[in-house]
């Protein structure tokens, strides 16, 4: 039976309890922990040494999010990869090691930043209370088991595609997005759930796989264990990240670059905008890596011709 | 005389390359300038560890243009199989940048390994090419006993 959430968005209720917000869907309720802190721990399941190399310290809540990555180098100790910062007024993107920041409007707009769904579904969950005009949502499956699988979509037609959760007792236990000739690029498992001293729960042993957009080659799958998690006060709110003097920052909102506290140019965009890295898993890079593989193969394959022959040529 | 041309050629290449690499990290990490890009595999190191390694380049590609050739390409070798062995320990984010060439974006779309493999090709050739111009045939005394009396 599929109910059209859509046209039902006007009894769509936020209800705020206590440190928690619940999302109220015709007949499915999902909760979540209004705001909580912890640290993330990313291991490639792939990987021969099954051991964390990603370390995410982060404080979410409805209205913000703060997330300090560090790459763990064995034996070695913790570099710092970027910070990122986001509220409704604006986000920081900061690489230290290369002292850039970037200011911008990302989380107000998106209401989430890069991997936060990896840590919680509360990007969903703020989508859900944020957006609900603007979203189609309908079930499409309940199983035996009471789970329940809601596809979101844009309403508006701004954006193609949909994503898909699954809720098991009040939990988002799974969730996908976009779809590529029915296979979802991005599925993040919840599982581990705790539960806080206020008696909600949050997800502490998740598992993200992401799929590469051409669908060739395995899902990168990776396990991200929360620890150390601490429920926030409902005033709380994180810092704002340092911004060193050295730092250049491009500043999107105001629209220019500025070094040393100062104005340099104004953003070209389209001229001096970043370039988006072309990921090493397009079909050019592909077929390049290959290249260079049998042209590395190749050219051993030569040295043993010319060790073998020991041409006298060389004279 | 071609062998000599082409083991030039194949110096030159790499010489070309650990120059590019050494002084390309150098300027990205002195620098400093640049509008954000995304954070590279290789920034996640620190940076004292990343200015040695672009110094080390350079002194590579320096030896390599001095004519001297068994010391860079042995070294040239340590210092790839080096970078092999950080990416299977520490592997690369996804779609994550590698960053050999700092901000340069030569060959960016290439899997980091396989350029590792046509630059250790590359060098086994050089290697091969050298070792064949320093001990062409007909300089080895097991072929000509009466060197040894020499």
């Amino acid at each position: 039976m599929r109910w059209i959430f859509g046209v039902l968005a006007v009894i769509v209720s936020q209800t705020t309890i206590l440190a928690s917000e619940v999302v109220v869907l015709g007949d499915v309720h999902i909760r979540v922990a209004d705001s909580y802190s912890g640290t993330a721990f990313f291991t490639i399941d792939s990987s021969p040494d099954s051991s964390a190399w990603k370390k995410v310290d982060f404080s979410i809540g409805m209205s913000f999010l703060s997330m300090n990555v560090y790459q763990i180098l064995p034996g070695i100790g913790e570099s710092v990869m970027e910070v990122r910062y986001g509220d409704q007024n604006e986000s920081w993107l900061i690489h230290p090691s290369q002292f850039q920041a970037t200011r911008s409007k990302r989380f107000a707009n998106t209401l989430t930043d890069a991997g936060e769904v990896d840590l919680s579904p509360m990007p969903i969950i703020r989508m859900l209370l944020n957006r609900m005009d603007q979203l189609d949502i309908e079930k499409t499956s309940e199983s035996t088991n009471g789970s329940v699988t809601l596809r979101i979509s844009d309403a508006t037609g701004a954006s193609a595609g949909y994503s898909e959760i699954d809720v098991l007792d009040g939990k988002i236990v799974e969730y996908r997005a976009n779809k590529i000739k029915d296979k979802f690029l991005v599925v993040v498992e919840y599982g581990g759930w705790a539960q806080l001293p206020s008696g909600e729960h949050i997800p502490t042993l998740n598992v993200s796989k992401i799929r590469s957009t051409d669908l060739v080659g395995n899902m990168l799958i990776q396990t991200v264990q929360i620890e150390d998690v601490s429920e926030n006060e409902i005033s709380y709110k994180p810092e704002k990240p340092q911004i060193t003097p050295n730092m250049t920052i491009v500043d999107h909102i105001e629209g220019v670059t500025k070094a040393d506290g100062e104005v340099i140019a104004p953003i070209q965009y389209g001229q001096q905008s970043p370039k988006p890295q072309v990921p090493s898993t397009t079909d050019s890079g592909k077929q390049a890596s290959k290249l260079f593989i049998w042209l590395g193969v190749g050219f051993v394959v030569i040295a043993g011709i010319v060790l073998g022959t020991r041409t006298k040529a060389a004279n | 005389m071609p062998v000599r041309l082409f083991r030039n050629l194949a110096l030159w290449s790499i010489g070309g390359i650990w120059a590019l690499a050494g002084v390309s990290k150098l300027y990205g990490l002195l620098s400093g300038t640049s509008v954000d890009q995304q954070a590279t595999w290789a920034s996640s190191f620190p940076n004292s560890l990343m200015v040695t390694i672009a110094i080390l380049e350079c002194v590579i590609a320096l030896l390599i243009f001095a004519r001297f050739h068994w010391v860079p390409l042995i070294a040239g070798s340590v210092l790839l199989s080096a970078f092999l062995v950080a990416l299977w320990i520490w592997p690369m984010e996804y779609q994550q940048p590698c960053g050999c060439f700092g901000k340069i974006e030569l060959f960016h779309t290439i899997d980091p390994v396989s350029k590792i493999i046509v630059f250790g090709g590359l060098n086994t050739l050089a290697a091969a090419l050298t070792w064949v111009c320093q001990y062409p045939k007909g300089t080895n005394k097991k072929e000509h006993p009466e060197m040894l009396s020499a």
